[in-house]
């Protein structure tokens, strides 16, 4: 076997498997007709010819000592990291292509650019499609449960007080609502509770398929036209599940975050935040889209929900006005936020009021068909 | 360095000291690399006949190739889902790794991407469970419950993963010990959370009121908690078959978090005052009838904000003063380290670090890392001699050959 002078060589220390951490200097040469390394002890004549491929290498750090883990355990350890690479390069052994990439500016360029392109898709497309794909898989049967769970609690901590309706009442609302609805095909089962809160006017949706109006919005509406809008509304967050989707793509969300923010989980925190209250105002958006289709199927007029928008709007401006300020002052001018203080955690906040109640009434400039 | 799991992302459970205390005890590349032997005098005449009396540890990676190495990465783990990232993180501890230098040799990293990847799967579900409203406290408690046993296959599986000149550390702890070092504290803290929740559910006044002397409690038994992980953690780790020694009481972790806690205190108290002067002025030239100087509010605002921030620098110092506590009272073989990380040096370098992460939305953070970790790991040395490590690794041989490196079971679980 010959070997040319040429041949690229990279001096090195062996550690033996068996040894106790002494280092014996030697010498790796490249045989680039063997596809081998020639390994020579420093002051040996004797050489040991090794095929690459049974070679163990360490990746190609630019600083760091590259490591050869040899058949029997030994092992090699180079300074010389780049001289390593010719010597296996002369012997057929090549870098990685990740470890190459890794080494070209092209590539890394190529990959910020990417990467920044992949995060905003996942963020507006990706996520969104997969975490909704997953709540199909939820039984519903779950959800109900978990719906009765924290409907107890609420009654227990005394945020949800009996409703002051009379039971006709109550049976009358239900029996309008299941009419609205009657002809949405596979609609989804769906309760309507009574209760009170103060004299807060809000309504909300459980996951599970429980639908909860407060005396104060069947008190502060127009006509009951104005409450089969809103129970659309509610209707159309169990049709699209979103109680459960926003829970997904929270989780998502936060696992993300965890990845990239690593330690840095206060700004974590706040990215994940961020991105629940865009979810959410898409699944209020949606919802609103639900109420207007089913009330001109009825062929009821939206103008009555817009008003008893604005009659909440109000009330909310009346009695929360100290808080209004600091709200205002901090989120910009395109959300408003709705809070009320027992809601649980995963109910969403809304788009702007304002914006809604303008929907609402133009929604009736399209005349019902004769 | 390490990216700890964040189970309270999104949610509010009170905080689990192991969350935050397993990345610097498993495998922080600074300490991995820490736990080194000294060198053996080789028969190679190039060095010096007389052994210096302390060896120092050198970093010689950088931030830019690092950043190279990075972006390839998170490219390859957007792309396929976040599976990729399980050898992302090999990669990136090989990295730290063979870039860390004690006595001419680096150190290596011989884990499996598969076990990381079964560590990360489980991470996931975790946060998953943590989102669920009534769910979360159940998956808390689980995780709470099993956490010495998920602690110990970590560190088993770091420890025998890592290796210097050919030589494989080991981690000999077993799962009853760190049952044994966790198990009162954190029995402690699930009989108050779930007593404090029952309470809640029957009597929300009074179940409130248990619950934040719970989480009270939590943080004044935290340091405590760290200090028994580290006992754990120091005692079962052995180069070869010479185990390292702890030196330190609890009592030194209580002095470092009263000094983070004094350090707050004191930027609290220069934000009141600042704050209280400014807001005093005002009132004054509002009642003599003058307009709200809203120049000088925003001035207010930026100088109070300011030292808002600068409390984010309590973590770099807890960070960097226990570092120094831990090392100065470890010993291997009966030599001790020496770490001398500049606090005040450390805290301003993180802080400057922080900000440029956050400008960039995070694609300076290589380059911070890579900073950072240098201070720490070139801070450190050990004061072995030559012979001492000799001994050390003569003994290794006999007994460290086929420890746990290809049980099935090993995860990983510090993300």
């Amino acid at each position: 076997m010959t070997q040319t002078s040429q041949a690229p060589r990279v001096s090195a220390r062996l550690y033996a498997a068996t040894g106790a951490a002494i280092a014996r200097p030697v010498t790796l040469a490249a045989s680039p007709e063997t596809g081998a390394v020639l390994l020579s002890v420093d002051g040996d004549v004797e050489t040991r010819q090794i095929a690459v491929r049974t070679l163990d290498v360490s990746e190609r750090f630019t600083h760091a000592t590259r490591r050869i883990t040899l058949p029997g355990g030994d092992v090699l350890e180079v300074d010389d990291g780049a001289q390593l690479g010719r010597v296996l390069a002369a012997a057929g052994l090549h870098d990685a292509p990740v470890t190459r990439w890794q080494h070209s500016w092209r590539m890394v360029i190529v990959s910020l650019v990417l990467s920044v392109i992949a995060a905003v898709a996942g963020y507006v497309w990706g996520l969104p499609f997969a975490s909704d794909h997953l709540a199909r898989f939820v039984p519903a049967s779950w959800m109900q449960s978990l719906d009765d769970v924290v409907m107890g609690q609420m009654q227990r901590q005394d945020s949800l007080e009996p409703s002051t309706l009379t039971p006709e009442r109550q049976e009358q609302l239900r029996n309008a609502f299941k009419a609205a609805v009657s002809s949405q095909s596979n609609a989804p089962a769906v309760n309507v509770y009574f209760f009170k809160m103060g004299d807060t006017p809000n309504a909300f949706a459980l996951p599970g398929g429980s639908i909860v109006f407060l005396d104060g919005i069947v008190k502060a509406a127009p006509n009951d036209d104005a409450l089969v809008g809103v129970f659309a509304h509610e209707f159309g967050h169990v049709v699209h599940r979103h109680g459960l989707r926003n829970l997904l793509r929270t989780a998502m969300v936060s696992a993300v975050a965890a990845w990239y923010f690593g330690d840095f989980t206060s700004i974590a925190n706040a990215a994940i935040l961020m991105t629940q209250l865009k979810y959410s105002r898409d699944f209020e958006t949606q919802a609103d889209d639900t109420a207007i289709e089913i009330m001109r199927a009825q062929k009821l007029d939206t103008k009555s929900l817009a008003e008893l928008f604005r009659r909440m709007r109000d009330h909310r401006g009346a009695g929360e006005h100290d808080h209004d300020h600091s709200d205002a002052a901090k989120e910009p001018p395109a959300k408003v936020k709705t809070k009320l203080p027992s809601i649980p955690e995963f109910l969403s906040t809304h788009p702007d009021i304002e914006r809604r109640i303008e929907r609402f009434e133009g929604a009736t400039s399209v005349a019902p068909k004769p | 360095m390490n990216e700890p799991i964040a189970p309270n992302a999104g949610r509010t459970p009170p905080p689990t000291p192991s969350a935050l205390e397993l990345v610097p005890l498993a495998a922080t590349a600074s300490e991995q690399a820490a736990a080194a032997p000294p060198p053996p005098s080789t028969p190679i005449p190039m060095r010096a006949n007389a052994p210096s009396p302390v060896q120092r540890f050198e970093f010689t990676g950088s931030g830019s190739e690092y950043f190279k190495i990075w972006i390839v990465n998170v490219l390859l783990t957007i792309v396929t889902l976040g599976i990729y990232s399980a050898w992302a993180k090999v990669r990136r501890l090989r990295y730290f790794y063979n870039n860390t230098r004690f006595a001419g040799s680096s150190f290596d990293f011989h884990g499996s991407p598969i076990a990381i990847l079964k560590g990360r799967i489980i991470a996931v579900v975790l946060i998953a469970g943590l989102q669920v409203p009534i769910l979360n406290f159940l998956v808390l408690a689980l995780y709470l419950a099993g956490l010495p046993w998920l602690l110990q296959r970590s560190l088993r599986f770091h420890m025998a993963n890592t290796s210097y000149r050919n030589l494989r550390f080991a981690f000999l702890g077993t799962v009853k010990g760190a049952y044994a070092a966790l198990l009162i504290p954190i029995g402690v803290l699930i009989a108050a959370g779930a007593i404090s929740g029952l309470a809640m559910w029957k009597f929300p006044v009074v179940g409130s009121i248990l619950l934040i002397i719970t989480m009270l409690g939590f943080y004044a038994v935290g340091p405590y908690i760290q200090y028994r992980m580290r006992r754990y953690y120091t005692e079962g780790a052995h180069a070869g078959a010479s185990p390292f020694a702890l030196h330190i009481g609890a009592g030194q972790y209580y002095v470092v978090y009263l000094v983070a806690l004094g350090f707050m205190m004191a930027l609290g108290a220069v934000a009141a005052v600042v704050l209280g002067f400014t807001v005093g002025l005002d009132m004054m030239s509002l009642a003599k009838g003058g307009n709200l100087p809203v120049g000088k509010m925003i001035i207010t605002g930026i100088l109070v904000g300011s030292v808002y921030l600068a409390m984010l620098a309590v973590a770099p110092l807890v960070v960097a003063m226990l570092q120094n506590t831990i090392w100065r009272g470890t010993s291997l073989a009966g030599k001790r380290f020496k770490s001398d990380v500049p606090v005040p040096k450390f805290m301003l370098t993180w802080l400057g670090q922080t900000f440029l992460t956050v400008i960039t939305l995070g694609l300076y953070r290589p380059f911070a890392v890579v900073k950072l970790a240098r201070m720490r790991i070139e801070a450190m040395a050990w004061t072995g001699s030559a012979d001492t490590m000799i001994a050390v690794l003569r003994e290794a041989n006999q007994k460290a050959v086929g420890s746990e490196v290809s049980d099935l079971m090993d995860i990983d679980i510090a993300l």
